[in-house]
């Protein structure tokens, strides 16, 4: 199967040589406290020497073996709704406690990836409910550490 | 300390109820979340993790060993039955596990990657506890030029050992290593890399980017796959076809006999996953698949390989079995976390104020062979958990992963939080999960990426420390016998390696 260039790749590949180039220049004419064994910048300087090669054989490679050099396309609205829900249930387990938001969000999350959410309130309810008692025993009760409320009330 | 005065020593520890409990805990969700497509060993460690810090160390090991066994084991249930390996270590399993099952014999090729899992993974626990002792006594004669050498070959092999992807690893090492350079350098206290962001002046946290990069961007991935319908299709398809087919479970079962022809393979299995889980770098799915071509190469029937062979199934199973206690000696020896789940385990060493290294094993003797028992008990009662739900883990792959996920995601933002009951650790959960997804689009291996920063401050140390005692001369690195030994052993895996991949015409690239 003939393979085109993927310009997602080069692009990644652009960016690692970029920050390479800049990460190696900042080690010599960067702002560094000086310090013993070579300073602070020894390391660094040696994995961008490492990271400028690599990018530019990812570049070659990319026009070279387009077949193994091929992006996986991630769909991004998911990436971003996992991050919103993320944050968003983090938001509640602060301000409404951690067994209600956990049993809300969960029901929330199951509803909406399943695809006959009507259908399926039979199980994602006691499953929503079930886990956030688990959450309840192994925040509270197992490793009590966690500096939020528990219940809404 | 004499063995004769550690042993129930060890023993008080290991055997303790709280702790065996742990263990069977550990086993019995490992094979559970193994056994689900799409749902790793190595996700439900990482979202675990907070939990260690109210545990005591023997349990806290015993629970994250227990579910990487189970997990090695519970990937074939799924590649068996459904042809879904439910881990990436389970894919050489399918390759004849699959074709048993369609053969009409799930039971015995279920029961054949069961026996073979605890066989490789009994071999590997034995080789670590009579190994990595001796090895950690070595370690200790090395100076920081040898330690040096020692994070280089490891950074090197790591990063090449993920075959087709070689360039990509040392980008994502090297990204790793850069990573743990945020925040303050130790021997200075200037701020590295913060770009004056005050919560960055102490690093990235280990624990949200280890959570992030191996559960949180794997679950962004898998919300948008379809693992479950197919999953589903092939169950309904199979119930069918054993109605119509008269399907006897009674009939089905693994005769002495054909467990007695499965030794040479088992044994070649245990061997190729101990000697690949001691390199760093190279996991379970190299053992898999490396253990199934010498079984068929070694096989008095080669041919039948590929069609529901026993030995197909043992094989590889053994393989990649073998490599949980293996993958453990470069870091009880040296500190050196030679895989993704050994990272883990060593994130756990840490959390519970135990610095991997040649110094760990002397310096926590009771506890460290209590971790030897626990590893051996770990196997047993994997071997007595998964015989007795065998017949309903099948049934638990079906679980679909709409309903796990989210259970993931919440537990691994409420676990990290309850760490230090930080937020800007829950932000920095949130970014590794959005890097890692980004990493993973572009074929960039989170292991090397994950090792790189965990080896980080041990390659900074070593350097800065040979370079002191040096007096800045670089040369001085290369001065030492053990340096030059490591360094030529380091050369000695990479072309027999390589020498592996070309012989069989398989061009490496990015």
């Amino acid at each position: 199967m003939r393979h085109d260039l993927d310009r997602k790749f080069v692009v990644g590949a652009c960016i690692l040589l970029v920050l390479g180039v800049w990460g190696l220049w900042h080690t010599y004419f960067g702002h560094w406290r000086p310090g013993p064994g070579g300073g602070p910048m020894a390391i660094p300087r040696i994995m961008f020497l490492v990271l400028i090669p690599a990018a530019l054989l990812m570049i070659w490679q990319a026009f070279r073996y387009p077949e193994s050099c091929q992006t996986e396309t991630v769909p991004m609205r998911v990436v971003g709704a996992v991050v919103i829900w993320a944050l968003l249930y983090f938001w509640l387990v602060r301000n409404l406690g951690l067994v209600s938001s956990t049993a809300i969000m969960l029901c929330v999350a199951m509803l909406v990836l399943s695809p006959r959410p009507m259908q399926s309130l039979k199980l994602v309810i006691p499953v929503a409910m079930l886990s956030a008692g688990a959450f309840w025993v192994m925040f509270t009760q197992i490793a009590p550490v966690l500096q939020v409320r528990v219940w809404w009330f | 300390m004499p063995l004769l005065d550690l042993l129930p020593l060890a023993a008080d520890i290991a055997f303790r109820p709280e702790v065996l409990l742990a263990v069977l805990l550990g086993v019995f969700l490992g094979v559970t979340v193994g056994a689900i497509p799409g749902i790793s060993g190595d996700m439900a460690m990482a979202v675990l993790l907070p939990f260690v810090f109210t545990m005591d160390a023997a349990a806290a090991i015993g629970m994250l060993m227990g579910i990487y066994k189970g997990g090695l084991f519970g990937g074939s249930i799924s590649a068996i039955m459904f042809g879904v390996p439910g881990t990436p270590g389970a894919a050489a399993t399918m390759m004849d596990g699959y074709p048993a099952k369609q053969a009409g014999r799930p039971n015995s090729a279920l029961h054949t990657a069961l026996y073979s899992s605890v066989f490789g993974d009994l071999a590997g626990v034995m080789v670590l506890i009579f190994i990595a002792t001796p090895l950690a006594a070595l370690a200790l004669k090395f100076g920081p030029r040898d330690f040096f050498a020692l994070y280089i070959v490891s950074i090197v092999v790591i990063a090449s050992l993920d075959k087709g992807r070689v360039v990509r690893g040392f980008a994502a090492a090297s990204i790793g290593v850069m990573l743990s350079m945020i925040g303050r350098d130790p021997f200075t206290g200037a701020q590295r890399y913060t770009f004056g962001i005050p919560e960055l002046a102490g690093g990235i946290g280990l624990v949200p980017l280890l959570i992030g990069l191996f559960a949180l961007s794997e679950i962004m991935i898998q919300v948008g796959r379809s693992f479950h319908a197919r999953v589903q299709t092939e169950a309904q398809r199979a119930a069918q076809v054993a109605q119509d087919a008269g399907y006897d479970p009674r009939k089905d079962k693994l005769s002495r006999q054909e467990f007695r022809s499965l030794w040479r393979a088992m044994t070649i299995g245990s061997a190729t996953g101990t000697f690949i889980g001691a390199l760093p770098g190279a996991g379970a799915t190299l053992a898999g698949f490396l253990s199934y071509a010498l079984a068929q190469r070694a096989s008095r029937r080669p041919q039948e390989f590929g069609k529901g062979c026993m030995e197909g199934i043992a094989a590889p199973e053994a393989g990649n079995s073998a490599t949980a206690g293996a993958t453990l000696i470069p870091l009880f020896s040296f500190g050196i976390p030679g895989s993704g789940s050994a990272a883990l385990i060593g994130a756990a060493f840490i959390m519970q104020g135990i610095t991997p290294g040649p110094q760990m094993i002397e310096a926590n003797m009771p506890i460290i062979y209590a971790i030897f028992i626990l590893l051996v008990l770990g196997t047993l009662m994997n071997l007595v958990v998964s015989k007795a739900l065998l017949p309903y883990y099948a049934r638990i792959s079906l679980i679909p992963p709409r309903i796990v996920l989210p259970i993931v995601v919440a537990l691994a933002v409420v676990g990290t939080y309850a760490i230090s009951n930080s937020v800007t650790d829950v932000w920095m959960l949130v970014a590794a999960g959005v890097f890692g997804v980004l990493m993973r689009g572009f074929g960039i291996p989170i292991p090397a990426l994950a090792l790189g920063f965990i080896l980080g401050p041990g390659f900074e140390r070593a350097l800065r420390q040979a370079l002191m005692l040096g007096q800045n001369d670089w040369g001085y690195l290369l001065q030492s016998p053990i340096a030059l030994a490591i360094y030529a052993t380091g050369a000695g895996v990479m072309a027999l390696f390589f020498w592996a991949t070309f012989r069989r015409g398989q061009p490496d690239a990015a």
